[in-house]
């Protein structure tokens, strides 16, 4: 826990997310500090269970609350992100790719059956019309 | 001769060969060497071009080797990924598309950017065993190239650069930054990748957590001075979603780094790093009110394409470094004599 990123700065606690998933309890998608895990992988380096891999776990919970619509409000704020992907092949940065190319990212959106790239693709045509 | 004898050992002789660690580094220069290379780039480095001027110059101009770069290239979705918004097939078929842009029979890619180098690995749409790509047949390799980030690449060719390099280092002091999603690789084969390899070559004991020595073997052969202190191994906070949704917890993790830095008795004059994310965020928290209480100058950040390309000569790296970056970078650079 002392090395953990998150926990070091935040009520982020990594043991109370897994206690929460092997005890199948659906209140981890609603746990606002699920969102506050900074990816740093930091536990799975030190981890002596090299099995355990931690932030997957985060990144699948975060997945799914996405999918049910459970995500905290403040995500919105990435949404800029999703268009700016779609539209120009980047999420940062002056430069785009050709417009032959966001097609195609968004042909492979299509096909990866990602809900939240078929929105944000829906949102962007509708915008254009 | 015995030739059973010389043919039954044969395969033993050279899977001991290529079990010796220098043999298998120095094996693999060679191949390398003959490759075509990918250089692909992240969306944070747009806002310092002089990270990817900086590799141009050094692989296609210094070293002369067959470096590409597509404007096609999009992002590696691992942002995306991150927070959720997409999943390991999607982040798989991303990765895919960036692979297969490659025209000229590319097996290697390389990358300056931590974020990029921890997706694309996680995507599994490239390798990163050394012997793999190398004993590989022509279709083998094409398919999923290896993946080399930047900073190995240049300690690969290191020893080629040292004679070209027109600066002496010798005033200034560096504090490294690696950066977590370098440090803490997660699905890279210990046993064959380049961390392990160069750690085997170095005589380093590797063990899964281990600390490269990359940066110190640059920095004190141009006889620089390396300042470590005690948060160097840790996140900068700069994780972008953390910045946009949670922004207290990314500033705290950034004045943890800098109080560090600071209680330094000889504080570093710029502060090296191989990912440009650290980059930005370590500039950028430095300018926020929260932290400015903490010192009386901020620190320079640079990146190590950036600080070899200068070093070797290169004045458009230089001068997009002198643009681009928040802090100025003058007076490190005054530091930085002719040989």
């Amino acid at each position: 826990m002392g090395s953990c990123t998150a926990a070091r700065v935040s009520d982020f606690n990594p043991r109370i997310i897994v206690t929460k998933v092997l005890d199948n309890d659906e209140s981890v998608l609603t746990d606002e500090t699920l969102w506050k895990c900074f990816l740093c992988h930091q536990c799975a380096m030190l981890c002596p269970k090299k099995d355990m891999d931690l932030p997957d776990l985060i990144y699948r919970l975060r997945q799914i609350a996405i999918q049910k619509g459970i995500a905290p409000p403040a995500l919105k704020k990435l949404n800029n992100w999703l268009y700016r992907f779609f539209e120009s092949g980047k999420i940062a940065g002056p430069n785009s790719v050709s417009e032959e190319r966001t097609i195609r990212l968004k042909k492979v959106a299509e096909c990866s059956g990602v809900n939240i790239y078929k929105q944000c693709i829906d949102e962007l045509e509708e915008t254009k019309e | 001769m015995n030739l059973k004898k010389q043919r039954n050992e044969a395969p033993r002789m050279q899977e001991q060969e290529e079990q010796n660690p220098k043999t298998l580094f120095n094996n693999f220069k060679t191949w390398l060497e003959n490759q075509s290379l990918y250089l692909f780039s992240g969306c944070i480095e747009e806002k310092y071009p002089g990270i990817k001027r900086g590799m141009q110059f050094i692989g296609k101009s210094v070293l002369k080797q067959k470096l590409y770069s597509y404007s096609e290239q999009s992002c590696c979705t691992g942002p995306l990924t991150k927070m959720g918004f997409g999943d390991q097939d999607s982040l798989k078929m991303y990765t895919m598309e960036n692979i297969s842009l490659r025209e000229h029979g590319e097996s290697v890619v390389i990358t300056s950017c931590n974020g990029c180098y921890s997706y694309m690995i996680k995507s599994e749409q490239v390798i990163t065993e050394i012997p793999t790509v190398m004993y590989a047949n022509d279709a083998q390799s094409m398919l999923k190239p290896l993946l080399l980030h930047g900073i190995e690449y240049l300690t690969i060719w290191f020893r080629s650069l040292f004679p070209l390099i027109k600066y002496s280092l010798e005033r200034a002091t560096f504090s490294p930054q690696y950066g977590c999603h370098y440090l803490n690789q997660y699905g890279v084969s210990k046993e064959m990748s380049f961390r392990n390899l160069y750690a085997q070559v170095r005589n380093l004991k590797w063990y899964y957590n281990s600390i490269p020595s990359y940066i110190e073997d640059i920095i004190k052969p141009l006889r620089g001075n390396i300042a470590e202190y005690p948060e160097s191994l840790l996140c900068c906070g700069g994780s972008t979603p953390q910045r946009q949704i949670n922004a207290e917890n990314a500033i705290s993790v950034a004045k943890k780094k800098f109080s560090s830095i600071q209680s330094l008795k000889k504080k570093p004059d710029v502060i090296l790093t191989i990912c440009p994310l650290c980059m930005f965020w370590m500039e950028e928290s430095q300018l926020l009110s929260e932290l400015k209480n903490i010192y009386s100058e901020p620190i320079p950040i640079i990146h190590i394409n950036e600080l070899l390309a200068i070093c070797l000569g290169d004045q458009e790296t230089l001068s997009q470094a002198q643009t681009t970056h928040k802090i100025s970078l003058k007076p490190f650079l005054e530091k930085i004599v002719i040989k």
